[in-house]
C-alpha cells in the first residue's frame, strides 16, 4: 500500500517535470497541445476512493493552471475526467468478478483496452478544455479538430511513456 | 429524512464534483479579469519564482543568439547617436531641458515565462512593483511591440501580449498614416490582424505597421509588423489586414518596459471626460 503511494507520487513528479519543462515549451501548431500529465489521473490506483480521486485530479489540474497563467481550465477538464473515470472504472476496470486491476497501464490490461481507455478519457479532457479555451475563437469545428488532433498526439506520447518508464514498474 | 441522508451519503462524490466544477468556473471568470484578481496575482508569484529558477538554467543555451540580437540593436541605436549625423544646415538645435522633457523611460527586463501556443497567452517578466513597474505600461522587444503589463507583484509582472484574445492595440500604416486596431485571431503566433481600416485606402504588400501612439502608452512608431495581405470584410467597407508580426514571440528573451512620464497627466484628461 505504502509502495503504491510512493509510486504515484514519483509518477506525479516525473509527469509534471516532463509537462512543465519540456512539453509546455513544444509548439506543434495551434491544434495540438500535448498534455502528458493527464496520464497521472488515468493511472491512479483503482482502489482509490472517489472523493480523494476527484480532489487529486482537481489539484493536479490547478497546478498546471497556475503554471500557465490562466486559472481553471485544466482544473475543470481534470475534474470531469476523474468523474467519468469513476463511472467508467466501476463498470469496466474492476470487471465485477475476478480481475481487479490495481493500476491501469498498458501492461496490466491489454494494449487495445488500455489505448481505448486512454483515448476516451483524453478525448473528453480535450473536449472540455477546448470548449472553454477556444470555442469563442474558432467555434465548434475548431474545438472538435483540436480535440481529435491533440488526443491522437497525446495518446502516442502516453504509449511511449509507458514503454519507456513503466516496463519494470508493472508486471 | 434518514433516506435523504442515505442518498446524500451515497452520492457525496457527486456533490464534491459539482463543487469543484463550480470552483473551476469561478477561477476561470476571475482570471479573465486579470487586473483585479489577487488570486491570479498570487498564482503569478508562485509560477514566477519557479520559472525564474528554470530560466536560470535554460538561459545559457540561448546566449549566443541573444548576444547577436543585442549587438544588432546596439548597432541600430549607435546609428541614431548625434555623432552619426552630419549637419546639412547651419542652424543649431539645442536640446534644452526646459524645452524637452523626457517622456518615455525604458526599463530592461528578462522574460522568465513565455507562451505563444495558447489562445490567451501570457508573458511573465522578472521586474515588478519594487522596480517601478505598473499595470498598463507598454512592453516592447528589440524587434517590436510585445504587449501591456496587466498585473504586478513585488518582483514579477504579467504581460498580456498581442497574442491574447483581449488584446487591442492602436496601430497605423507608417507610409500613409491610416489608423487601425491590432487584434489576434488565435491561430498562428507569427501573424496578427489589423481591423477597422476603411476600404477607401490602399495597401501595398510589405507596408510597415507601427504603433500609433494613441493609446496604451506605446510611443509612436514602434514596429508592429508588415502587411501580408488585405481582404475586404463583406458588407462592412472595412479591411481585415493580415500582418506578419515584427516580434518573434517564440524567441523573446529581453524586453523593455516603457514608462510614460506624462501618463498621469494624460489620464486626468480622459478621466474627466467620463
Amino acid at each position: 500500500m505504502k509502495n503504491l503511494v510512493w509510486k504515484n507520487i514519483a509518477r506525479f513528479v516525473l509527469l509534471m517535470l516532463l509537462q512543465l519543462l519540456v512539453l509546455n515549451n513544444v509548439y506543434l501548431g495551434c491544434y495540438v497541445m500535448p498534455m502528458l500529465y493527464v496520464l497521472f489521473i488515468l493511472m491512479l490506483p483503482t482502489s482509490m476512493k472517489r472523493i480523494p480521486l476527484l480532489l487529486a485530479a482537481f489539484g493536479t489540474g490547478l497546478l498546471v493552471d497556475i503554471m500557465s497563467g490562466a486559472l481553471g481550465f485544466h482544473a475543470l477538464a481534470c475534474t470531469v475526467v476523474a468523474m467519468v473515470r469513476i463511472w467508467y472504472a466501476d463498470r469496466i476496470l474492476t470487471r465485477g468478478e475476478n480481475v481487479v486491476i490495481a493500476t491501469p497501464s498498458i501492461y496490466s490490461v491489454t494494449p487495445q483496452f488500455f489505448i481505448s481507455y486512454v483515448m476516451f478519457l483524453l478525448g473528453l479532457f480535450y473536449f472540455v478544455f477546448y470548449l472553454f479555451e477556444i470555442f469563442s475563437f474558432r467555434g465548434f469545428g475548431g474545438v472538435l479538430l483540436a480535440t481529435v488532433c491533440s488526443t491522437l498526439v497525446t495518446t502516442l506520447l502516453i504509449v511511449l511513456y509507458q514503454v519507456i518508464f513503466n516496463k519494470k514498474e508493472e508486471q | 429524512m434518514n433516506k435523504l441522508f442515505d442518498i446524500l451519503k451515497k452520492y457525496d462524490y457527486v456533490v464534491v464534483f459539482v463543487l469543484l466544477t463550480v470552483l473551476s468556473i469561478v477561477f476561470m471568470s476571475r482570471s479573465t479579469y486579470y487586473h483585479h484578481s489577487r488570486l491570479a496575482a498570487w498564482a503569478g508569484n508562485v509560477a514566477g519564482s519557479w520559472y525564474k529558477g528554470v530560466n536560470g538554467i535554460g538561459g545559457y543555451f540561448g546566449l549566443k543568439k541573444e548576444n547577436d540580437r543585442l549587438a544588432a540593436e546596439n548597432a541600430a541605436l549607435r546609428a541614431q547617436l548625434a555623432e552619426s549625423y552630419i549637419s546639412y544646415t547651419d542652424s543649431v538645435f539645442t536640446v534644452n531641458d526646459t524645452v524637452y522633457r523626457q517622456r518615455y523611460n525604458y526599463t530592461e527586463a528578462q522574460v522568465i515565462k513565455n507562451s505563444w501556443s495558447q489562445q490567451n497567452n501570457f508573458i511573465m517578466i522578472g521586474k515588478g512593483s519594487a522596480q517601478g513597474v505598473e499595470p498598463d505600461m507598454a512592453v516592447i522587444s528589440p524587434g517590436g511591440i510585445v504587449g501591456v503589463v496587466v498585473a504586478t507583484t513585488r518582483n514579477f509582472s504579467t504581460v498580456m501580449p498581442v497574442l491574447h484574445s483581449d488584446s487591442r492595440n492602436s496601430v497605423k500604416v507608417k507610409r500613409t498614416g491610416i489608423n487601425g486596431s491590432l487584434v489576434w485571431d488565435g491561430k498562428d503566433f507569427r501573424y496578427a490582424q489589423v481591423l477597422d481600416v476603411p476600404t477607401t485606402h490602399q495597401f501595398e504588400e510589405g507596408d510597415t505597421i507601427v504603433t500609433s501612439g494613441l493609446a496604451n502608452d506605446f510611443p509612436e512608431g514602434i514596429p508592429v509588423g508588415y502587411v501580408v495581405s488585405a481582404e475586404t470584410l463583406k458588407g462592412t467597407g472595412f479591411y481585415r489586414v493580415r500582418v506578419k508580426l515584427a516580434t518573434e514571440f517564440n524567441k523573446l528573451d529581453h524586453v523593455y518596459i516603457i514608462n510614460n512620464n506624462f501618463r498621469k497627466e494624460q489620464r486626468e484628461l480622459t478621466e474627466d471626460r467620463k
